[in-house]
């Protein structure tokens, strides 16, 4: 007995030292990371990584989409300047557009200073007698303007008009604008827009989280009358709002289902030690897994955090199998050795479907698995070696609700027909319209929340900023050899656009030629001498005067002295900006990025880029990529899971023994997965990645479940108490996953469904499968 | 496209620009002055102008009409040698030539801004505006008065000395323009005869 207290005191010793030091862990260095892309697919191939940082990370993550409305237009006009203003000032945005044209002076007298090597159209042939004649005669017009006292410097220094031509090509047309006293403002008039690109990473959600507060703050200072409304929007924006309501969600969530759990455990035990000991093992376990997984990975996320805890909160069955199976004047350490060879294999063939999930390529879902399985098996060891200990002296009573559990276990095995009538209406949903069941969608995987996505894409609509369907990928070792490539597509990207097939596009080479086509356009540059004679024979007969293009000659001379411009002279400017948009490094080179407006044939428009055989060229489909990356993902994971419940029927075939308990375990685990597959296509959600590893969790709870209904039951008091322990377990999974199915986060939810389903149709049909097991033992 | 953004470019070009001013006058004589060009709803004259370029041998002459309507529109339609219209309407420049129609936002080129204010604040009796962005200097005798103007703004003072309204009562006669290079620019201004207004509008 001393020795057993003593034991008994060490265990109690060395389990309360590890949850200090896990707990001390984690108060000190748990840091939970909200990147939105860690639950994407790892990409495999170049264009699919560009794509998905395109996606996550790229510039476009990084910018804010404001508009402003319910004011007059001259107010709205008013309050979105000075909204602007602030933003720009708080210098926590690289750029704040408001459709505004004009470039910062730097970038302006960059563009000045280079405009003959900058030039898109530059030739050797703009410096010829009859090009320059004609360009003297159109200065001559322009000096009828009224604002002629500037322009006519402009028709002295530049009468090629390489300036006007840079401007053309880089700016935007400014068709799909309009602008009132300097603010951008929608045809209607009844909204205006702001576009604010942050200096933060698009995935810094922290300092996301402080720009939304920026935002508010210089929207409200803006605000003079209080009357003006601020929508907001953009990736950056969902990224927060979706924080902040996992977090939300997780608070009131986590209250209620926790509050459901308690009251079914009182209910089910009637002693409140008794439940606070039966959580013991869930909030070690929970301790434990965001330790591992923390340590693992540096940092966790929130929805493995989120997710995870609720996964690993069905090992709450574990204790309750063990107080359950208790009888009455027992303590917990005598059945243990009942209870725990039948939950030792239906916790490891459970872990061993987590375990697949290791191997994926999906950051987010090993972490979860990581998480499930350290999460699971400390529940299991903690329920085994410190629970039973823990109480070794304490003797049970018997629990109660054992006769309702026995009523609803019969009543519902009288229902087993409701599995299979779900199956099948799954199945003819799925035969009426396959494409239903599993879902190809990316965003489908995003935690966004639906109506702020909805919101998004009517804003771009309304801005004209439509997502691009289609972009060109030009790879090359360096930034000159990517560029060099570029400007080789430019004859196939003009043919488009004459064929009318092709709007517009935009790409680095229209904003920054390429050193070699600078260096041939200053090599070509005449002479001082030459450029002197042509000008004197061009300006015979125009009353221009002799040293009228001095400004030109000396700046023609000036460039035949210049180096070449390259990224680093826009640094910092609206148009470096632009063109890091353009460009993305990449550890093996630079991919240059193309992308296009009103392509109307993309098909024709691929086979007219293959005929012309550019190497390191790529033409992608965004919507077809994306869908076929989530399907091999999804596919993938599919493969994996139907691989392991091959294994864990084998594994149960030779740790069972007995062909008629692996039928009767089997049946409801397999019917109870399908069964949860089977419910969210009637509800009319198509699969996706969370809704196959919700499905592992169920074969897990099924297992669990079906193991303990078929074991071998010594007498009818044992096999009450079977029911009993599963009827709470069943209860308490099905009200916290019903409870979690009423979540706003999509991810949140279709787990909710999922195992809501899966664990009340697994105490549903093991009941079913094992009811002449109840007979047979009861007769007994 | 030829036209495209011939002024944005102008915008950029004159991003490469500074210059120094500094200037007094009488501010009760320019205020009545003002008050009584703020009673004018709409007027339109024609104008002959004559600029004289150091890059060329000869002046350029142009004419055609002047039309000014409160608050914040004025016109200038060049008849001859070139037809081409440049209206200022709220803060856009709107031309015309050959057919197209080009829109400038002047709040992206504050320069251009400034010195078109110059125009319609006098036009419009806008004393504030005017004085905003100019340094005024008001002499009268009489009717006959002088509104001498220079910029406040230091790279527009790099293109324009001054500029100068003469005129009598609430008519302006004349404006003339002195760049800081010595160029110079002067517009007479002369009474429309009605026939000749409706001959304008449509043309």
């Amino acid at each position: 007995m001393l020795i057993a207290r003593n034991r008994r005191g060490w265990l109690i010793a060395v389990w309360l030292a590890v949850f200090v030091a896990v707990a001390i862990l984690l108060l000190t260095g748990l840091r939970i990371d909200s990147d939105l892309g860690a639950f994407l697919p790892r990409a495999r191939t170049v264009s699919q990584a560009a794509l998905l940082r395109e996606l996550e990370a790229g510039p476009a993550a990084r910018v804010w989409l404001l508009a402003v409305g319910e004011e007059t237009p001259d107010r709205l006009a008013a309050v979105s300047r000075r909204f602007a203003e602030h933003l720009q000032a708080s210098g926590k945005f690289t750029t704040v557009y408001t459709g505004q044209t004009a470039l910062d002076d730097e970038t302006q007298q960059v563009l000045f200073a280079y405009r003959y090597l900058l030039d898109p159209d530059g030739s050797a042939s703009k410096f010829s007698v009859p090009e320059l004649r004609t360009a003297f005669e159109n200065g001559l017009e322009k000096l009828h303007s009224p604002v002629s006292p500037f322009e006519k410097q402009l028709v002295t220094a530049d009468p090629t008009g390489a300036l006007q031509r840079i401007l053309d090509t880089i700016l935007p047309p400014d068709t799909s604008l309009r602008r009132r006293d300097g603010a951008w403002i929608s045809s209607d008039e009844s909204q205006t827009y702001l576009l604010a690109e942050s200096v933060a990473d698009g995935t810094d959600i922290e300092a996301q989280e402080q720009i939304a507060a920026t935002i508010t703050a210089a929207f409200a200072a803006a605000n003079d009358s209080d009357d003006a409304v601020l929508l907001v929007s953009g990736p950056p924006a969902f990224a927060v709002a979706t924080k902040k309501r996992i977090q939300r969600e997780a608070l009131t969530l986590s209250l209620g289902s926790t509050a459901i759990l308690v009251a079914i455990l009182l209910l089910a035990f009637g002693s409140a030690s008794r439940v606070l000991l039966i959580s013991v093992p869930l909030a070690g376990a929970v301790l434990i897994a965001t330790a591992v997984t923390s340590v693992a990975w540096g940092s966790i996320h929130g929805i493995s955090l989120a997710f995870g805890a609720t996964l690993v909160g069905v090992s709450l069955d574990y204790p309750v199998h063990l107080v359950s199976h208790t009888r009455p004047g027992e303590t917990l350490a005598q059945s243990v050795s009942r209870v725990w060879p039948t939950l030792r294999l239906g916790v490891l063939t459970t872990l061993l479907g987590f375990a697949a999930m290791l191997t994926t390529d999906f950051p987010g879902i090993q972490q979860l698995a990581v998480f499930s399985i350290s999460g699971l098996l400390s529940a299991a060891l903690l329920t085994r070696y410190l629970l039973a200990p823990l109480v070794a002296g304490r003797v049970e009573r018997t629990p109660r609700l054992q006769g309702t559990a026995n009523s609803v276990a019969h009543v519902l095995a009288m229902v087993w027909w409701l599995p299979p009538v779900v199956v099948i209406g799954g199945l003819a949903l799925t035969w009426r319209d396959p494409s239903a069941l599993l879902s190809s969608r990316i965003d489908a995987l995003s935690p966004a929340p639906p109506n702020l996505v909805a919101q998004d894409r009517a804003l771009r609509t309304t801005m004209g900023l439509d997502e691009p369907g289609y972009v060109l990928l030009v790879q090359g070792d360096t930034m000159n050899a990517m560029l060099q490539r570029q400007e080789a597509l430019r004859p196939t990207l003009h043919q488009a656009i004459i064929d009318e097939s092709l709007r517009g596009y935009d790409m680095a080479a229209l904003v920054l030629p390429s050193t070699a086509l600078q260096r041939t356009r200053r090599d070509e540059l005449p002479d001082d001498e030459t450029l002197r004679a042509r000008i004197d024979t061009a300006r015979q007969g125009l009353p221009f005067r002799a040293d009228a293009f001095r400004a030109f000659t000396d700046d023609v001379a000036y460039t035949r002295t210049l180096g070449e411009v390259d990224q680093s002279a826009f640094a910092g400017t609206l148009l470096g900006t632009r063109l890091d948009s353009l460009v993305r490094r990449e550890d093996d080179g630079v991919v240059g990025v193309v992308t296009f407006t009103g392509l109307t044939e993309p098909e024709a428009f691929e086979q007219m880029l293959e005929d012309q055989a550019s190497e390191g060229v790529l033409f992608i489909d965004i919507q077809s990529s994306t869908s076929n990356l989530v399907n091999a993902y999804r596919n993938d994971i599919l493969l994996r899971s139907a691989l392991v419940l091959i294994l864990i029927a084998g594994i149960l075939a030779v740790a069972l023994r007995d062909w008629y308990r692996w039928f009767r375990v089997l049946v409801p685990v397999l019917g109870s997965i399908l069964t949860a597959a089977a419910l969210p296509g009637l509800l009319g959600q198509s699969l996706n990645v969370f809704h196959l590893v919700s499905l592992l969790l169920v074969a897990g709870i099924g297992l669990d479940y079906a193991l303990f209904f078929s074991r071998f039951h010594a007498d009818a008091v044992d096999f009450v108490a079977t029911k009993h322990s599963l009827f709470v377990c069943a209860s308490s999974t099905t009200a916290v996953f019903l409870v979690l199915s009423l979540s706003a986060v999509p991810v949140l939810s279709s787990i909710g469904v999922t195992v809501a389903t899966g664990a009340a149709s697994a105490f549903l049909l093991s009941a079913f499968m094992n009811r002449s097991n109840d007979n047979a033992k009861t007769h007994a | 496209m030829i036209s495209g953004r011939r002024v944005l470019a102008l915008s950029s070009f004159l991003a490469s620009f500074a210059g120094s001013v500094t200037c007094a006058h009488d501010a009760a004589g320019l205020r009545v002055l003002m008050e009584s060009l703020a009673t004018v709803d709409a007027s339109r004259v024609a104008y002959r102008e004559t600029k004289s370029m150091d890059i060329l041998d000869s002046t350029v002459e142009q004419s055609g009409f002047l039309a000014f309507a409160a608050p914040a529109t004025v016109i200038r339609e060049i008849r001859e040698p070139v037809v081409e219209t440049y209206a200022i309407v709220g803060n856009a420049m709107h031309v015309t030539r050959e057919g197209r129609e080009e829109r400038i936002d002047l709040d992206a080129i504050p320069l251009l801004r400034a010195f078109i204010e110059s125009f319609r604040a006098t036009l419009s009796g806008d004393v504030d505006l005017l004085e905003a962005h100019y340094h005024v200097d008001f002499s009268n005798d009489g009717p006959t008065w002088r509104l001498g103007l220079q910029p406040r703004n230091r790279r527009l003072a790099g293109f324009i000395e001054s500029i100068e309204f003469t005129g009598e009562d609430i008519r302006v006669d004349r404006i003339r323009i002195s760049e800081a290079n010595g160029d110079w620019s002067l517009m007479i201004l002369s009474p429309v005869e009605q026939d000749n207004s409706r001959d304008v509008d449509s043309p």
